[in-house]
């Protein structure tokens, strides 16, 4: 490997109108998208949205029904997998089973001839890139989750392809493991100045890896932005829903705090947003509500508050200690900000 | 639990008992009626030793056919939308019995069968080709009953592989003969060997097709113990060639489950 370049000289990737249908299902539904070089972008949805499906076009592996995507300005179009510069850390990982570690991260390397001492020093530091350099003679079945998941990275990253695809490859870790590579993934990113595009149902993962991350659903991107506008202006009510937790709620729900959302529209109430009791005094908008149920989550509690004429109830995040005697099935007054709150189209 | 545990292993006692009683008797009769200067007579007579090398190198050559035209037969069915329907064609001869699909070859390949026929009718040849009663014919034969079994198992050993480490080696940069070189054909060894092994075993111990195919003259060693007993009525003779068939058997299986349980250990890890 290269000695790493301090700013990504290669790596942007554009979609433009990208479409795939299986039989009557359209799996990816006109998506363009501009990733500049050295990006790290997260693709989010839940499962069946089309992430995978445009990961696996991306790459080379399914052909797109409709539109172009250019890397650095190269016409993807019906390049194979094999020539366009393109890696993928697969879900299941997909590391050779009849080959060692070191000759699974020599594999790309040896496939484009390059010299026996070369190889060595190449996989060499790969290795020491993600901490592995004392396994490298290893069978690929005597390694932990963990190890697997960084010779994978390994085995991609040693090729320093343009774009690094990775399809949920934390998925199958437990949930410690799970954050410990996040971290080393995140500086491993910055380290090798590549452009990620990570893939992943898990919204907590995305917004903490990413620097902008693309919302699907239904094949097709619903929101493209950096993780703190996904949050603060959420452009549709599923990215409001789907990215962290949020009060909904329509302008008849809202008529009894006397609030009016703008015309066809949702107002969004993240619950750290909602003060309850004392906290409430003073806020624009205020009800009285009864609460249904109390979970404490570490220094925070989470309530559930159902008001007297909407049957969906409110969710408030308040820090533990304002909640003093509070108990469900008490009354207490909700309240919060409407200035505060972001709107989101109705339909 | 226990006794329905010994129920269980009951036919497989009787099935054990059975095969021990009948190759230890064979190999104790072997030497007991003949004596070990049996062995030395068989293995220092010149046709003897012809029936052993024809069959060795006949089986040899069988297996190696099956596997050159087993292997791309199963990586198409592996591949194909249709595979149960392929593999209903690929195991259809079993439907019809082994001595009439034999006599198929021999009404195909006879001197005034329908091959030599229609070469001459198209005025290739002027003498039929003979080929019925040859080695050749038998190869041909012994190559088409033991097809299937080779192509089950490549298939099913490609079956078990995962797709996405063809994928892998594709976006690593390997072409497709690449991946199937690297990948693909290194991970479907133990079902090559798998298969390899079961026609040697069946062919080295072939009778029905060396016997119609081949004849009497260019015998193989099932045939030659067949025309010991039934023709020559030496069934001395016939016992020990029985007992210098298992050697055989053994002797060429032994390297290649050696090589199997070596791949096996290195792909699967112990």
């Amino acid at each position: 490997m290269a000695p790493m370049p301090s700013a990504a000289t290669k790596g942007r990737l554009r979609l433009d109108r990208i479409t795939k249908t299986f039989g009557a299902l359209r799996a990816v539904d006109g998506v363009n998208l501009d990733i500049e070089a050295g990006e790290f972008i997260a693709f989010l949805g839940p499962s069946g949205c089309g992430k995978t499906t445009l990961l696996r076009i991306i790459a080379g592996f399914e052909a797109a029904d409709s539109g172009h995507a250019t890397l650095d300005g190269r016409e993807l179009g019906t390049l194979p997998p094999n020539r366009r510069d393109v890696g993928l850390v697969f879900q299941n990982l997909a590391l050779f089973p009849h080959l060692s570690v070191a000759q699974n991260v020599a594999f790309g390397l040896e496939l484009r001839g390059h010299a026996k001492d070369a190889i060595a020093r190449e996989v060499a530091q790969a290795l020491a890139l993600v901490e592995l350099g004392a396994l490298s003679g290893r069978r690929i079945q005597q390694l932990s989750g963990g190890q697997r998941q960084r010779v994978a990275l390994a085995r991609a990253l040693v090729l320093e392809p343009a774009v690094l695809l990775l399809d949920e490859p934390l998925s199958a870790l437990d949930l410690k493991l799970r954050r410990q590579l996040q971290q080393e993934l995140k500086a491993l990113q910055r380290r090798t100045r590549t452009t990620f595009v990570f893939v992943t149902h898990d919204q907590e993962e995305a917004l903490s890896m990413a620097d902008r991350v693309a919302v699907f659903n239904h094949g097709k991107l619903e929101q493209f932005g950096s993780p703190r506008d996904l949050y603060q202006r959420p452009a549709s009510r599923f990215v409001a829903d789907f990215v962290g937790e949020a009060n909904i709620r329509d302008a008849a729900q809202l008529a009894a705090f006397g609030v009016a959302p703008p015309p066809r529209s949702l107002l969004v109430i993240r619950p750290e947003d909602c003060a309850v009791g004392a906290a409430a005094d003073g806020l624009p908008a205020r009800r009285e509500g009864v609460i249904e149920t109390i979970d404490y989550i570490g220094p925070h509690a989470r309530l559930r508050i159902g008001l007297d004429e909407v049957a969906e109830p409110w969710v408030a995040l308040v820090h533990g200690g304002a909640v003093g005697d509070l108990a469900p099935g008490a009354r207490t007054v909700l309240g919060f900000d409407p200035a505060r709150a972001a709107s989101v189209p109705a339909a | 639990m226990k006794a329905g545990r010994l129920a269980l292993f009951a036919p497989m006692a009787v099935l054990i008992t059975a095969f021990a009683v009948a190759i230890g008797g064979l190999i104790w009769g072997s030497f007991t009626r003949g004596g070990v200067g049996l062995y030395v007579d068989l293995l220092s007579d010149q046709v003897v030793l012809r029936v052993l090398w024809r069959t060795v190198w006949i089986s040899a050559l069988t297996t190696l056919f099956c596997v050159v035209l087993a292997y791309p037969l199963a990586l198409f069915l592996a591949r194909s939308k249709h595979r149960n329907l392929w593999l209903i064609l690929v195991i259809s001869p079993w439907l019809v019995s082994i001595v009439v699909r034999t006599f198929g070859w021999m009404v195909l390949l006879g001197v005034r069968g329908v091959m030599n026929t229609a070469l001459r009718d198209l005025g290739l040849i002027d003498a039929p080709i003979r080929i019925l009663f040859t080695p050749t014919a038998v190869l041909i034969g012994l190559t088409h009953v033991f097809l299937p079994f080779v192509v089950i198992a490549i298939l099913s050993s490609l079956l078990q592989q995962d797709r996405r480490l063809e994928e892998a080696s594709r976006i690593l940069g390997g072409t497709r003969w690449q991946t199937f070189r690297r990948v693909t054909l290194p991970l479907s060894m133990p079902g090559v060997i798998g298969g390899a092994s079961l026609v040697l075993l069946m062919a080295t111990g072939a009778i029905v097709t060396p016997l119609l195919l081949g004849g009497l003259r260019d015998r193989m060693l099932g045939t030659q113990i067949y025309t010991e007993i039934f023709q020559v009525f030496n069934f001395e003779r016939a016992t020990a060639m029985a007992v210098m068939l298992l050697v055989i058997a053994l002797v060429l299986v032994a390297p290649l489950r050696l090589l199997e349980a070596r791949i096996r250990q290195a792909q699967e890890g112990v």
